[in-house]
């Protein structure tokens, strides 16, 4: 069973990550994210890791590669402004396809914006914030036992796809407190580990034609590079074309093609519904009050929860477009993510939003609200 | 049962320990459902903070106080926010000691000397645990036994002395908060 705990969600990332075996923590405390830091440097350090505060956020994602290279599971939590400055450095670790986990719990930009207030602002730079074709993978929890579970398949993914993963939180669930279930150290399922290199002649950390190619650790007999040029099998900077068509495709095929594998989502009351409300994070929260309000003045309403915001979850979002007469986005930005939902619309039904950037959470009453408009 | 409150004031006045130790208390101990969710300024202190608290027998989904069944303000900034303002049969509460509040509105809120009733206690800080008590002993939301838990092990570490001067703290809001109980029923 486990034990019962009235925790913070930033509290939850930090069990959640040393649950899944993460040893390694480089980072620049920021609001809203700090006490994923303050309680990694206490937690860390008891279970053999290794806890360092940065000079700055692009220092932080350096170290985290370097870890993750030396066969560390390693991950940082930020928030908006620490994600742009590691921006440049999470290409090198997409390019490089190094295993790691950015905690980014969001708040209101853009830049320094409002350092307490929540927001769901960082979608598209979760997605895109980095430069050049990649795809990305990027979880979004809704609840502290989320923040809890989901950091183990945050780790999981990082090493089965050999990418980083963003843990796209935001404020309201960062900072909320609530009912969290820790499971018993020996009821802790053993960490998902990389694949054995085995004895090969010639280590090749890039050569994916069997399947991904397990990562070394940087000190093990294999010698490899890595860095942010284009490379061949070998990691050696290569220019030739052909090469850097099947990597760049490869970076994106890897994650886009396992889209149904990676793709989490929970569907609340859906058999029956005429509407859907599509939401995601902490903003999923008020989805659900709002259907529960709904319900009970007898609207057909179900929710759609996109546990896995990126890569985007085609197969739900279809078939709820399939099934229902309108949907409802809500999102705690001028819509990020509406726009996915729309370019599958294809019966064309109304696709409307509830979008809010005043740094508050997004009321259940404004949704049901909405979704009375969308109904008349 | 479902119930929502506000626990408000300013920065650095032990809002969040007040709202977490009954989160714990409800969670922990007394086996429920609850949610905190604070909102505070980039300051450390002396602007407007609050908790919500909702404690629930079930899943609880949007974690703010939509409908507050009760109202705490322990600074002016607070009560300027939610006096007046809170739906109609919300009790408002608040310290009388540090608020001035409006003659107009004495009839449907309440005044409490809560810095006095602390520093009887032994420190001006313990206006928190007062609260916690005055919580646990007027709403249906958590136990006695619960509340004292809670306390007990977030004092703990500062020894027996401080614990027992939270207990007391936490003892005398709570025989306060039957007493408004009663009142407010009569």
């Amino acid at each position: 069973m486990g034990k019962i705990r009235f925790m913070q969600g930033n509290e939850a990332m930090t069990e959640g990550a040393i649950a899944a075996g993460a040893r390694f923590y480089a980072g620049y405390p920021i609001t809203p994210s700090t006490e994923v830091a303050e309680t990694s440097a206490i937690r860390l350090p008891q279970v053999g890791g290794v806890y360092i505060q940065m000079e700055d956020e692009i220092g932080s994602i350096a170290a985290l590669i370097g870890a993750a290279c030396a066969g560390k599971k390693a991950y940082t939590a930020t928030s908006g402004p620490g994600l742009s400055l590691m921006a440049e450095n999470l290409g090198v670790a997409v390019l490089g396809e190094v295993p790691c986990v950015i905690i980014d719990v969001q708040r209101s930009g853009p830049s320094t914006g409002m350092a307490t207030r929540p927001a769901q602002g960082d979608v598209m730079q979760a997605r895109w914030g980095t430069h050049g074709d990649h795809a990305m993978i990027a979880l979004a929890p809704s609840s502290v036992q989320d923040c809890y579970d989901l950091m183990r398949t945050a780790f999981a993914y990082a090493q089965r796809y050999r990418t980083p993963v963003i843990f796209l939180a935001d404020e309201i669930i960062g900072h909320l407190r609530e009912r969290c279930v820790i499971p018993d150290p020996e009821e802790i399922p053993p960490a998902e580990q990389p694949d054995a290199i085995g004895n090969l002649q010639e280590y090749r950390p890039y050569d994916h034609t069997n399947g991904l190619a397990p990562l070394a650790a940087y000190g093990s007999k294999h010698i490899f590079k890595i860095n942010g040029s284009m490379h061949d099998q070998m990691g050696r900077p290569c220019a030739d074309p052909q090469n850097a068509d099947q990597v760049i495709r490869h970076l994106s095929e890897k994650i886009e093609g396992a889209k149904d594998e990676i793709t989490l989502t929970r569907a609340y009351r859906m058999e029956d519904a005429s509407y859907v409300l599509i939401a995601y994070g902490g903003t999923a929260r008020s989805a659900l009050s709002a259907m529960e309000l709904a319900r009970a003045e007898g609207i057909p309403v179900g929710v759609l929860q996109l546990v896995t915001v990126w890569p985007v979850a085609e197969k739900e979002i279809d078939a709820a477009l399939a099934q229902v007469k309108a949907v409802v986005v809500p999102e705690l930005n001028l819509g990020q993510f509406i726009g996915e939902v729309r370019v599958r619309n294809r019966r064309n039904i109304p696709v409307v939003g509830v979008n809010r950037v005043d740094g508050k959470p997004i009321e259940p009453a404004e949704i049901l609200e909405k979704l009375r408009e969308v109904m008349a | 049962m479902k119930k929502e409150i506000i626990i408000s004031g300013v920065g650095g006045q032990g809002l969040i320990l007040c709202g977490t130790l009954l989160g714990e208390a409800a969670v922990i101990h007394d086996k429920k459902y609850a949610t905190l969710s604070s909102e505070y300024g980039v300051e450390t202190r002396g602007t407007f903070a609050k908790s919500d608290v909702i404690i629930s027998d079930r899943e609880i989904y949007f974690p703010d106080a939509t409908q507050p069944n009760l109202v705490v303000c322990l600074a002016q900034a607070a009560y300027a926010r939610y006096s007046g303002a809170v739906p109609k049969g919300t009790l408002l509460l608040y310290n009388a000691d540090e608020i001035t509040g409006d003659p107009a509105r004495a009839g449907c809120e309440w005044g409490l000397s809560l810095t006095s009733m602390a520093r009887a206690q032994g420190a001006a800080a313990t206006i928190n645990i007062i609260t916690l008590g005055i919580i646990a002993g007027m709403t249906d939301t958590v136990t006695l036994a619960g509340a004292k838990d809670a306390v007990e092990e977030f004092f703990s570490p500062k020894g027996q002395k401080i614990v027992q001067m939270n207990l007391g703290a936490l003892e005398l809001g709570y025989q306060t908060g039957m007493q408004l109980r009663r009142a407010a029923s009569a």
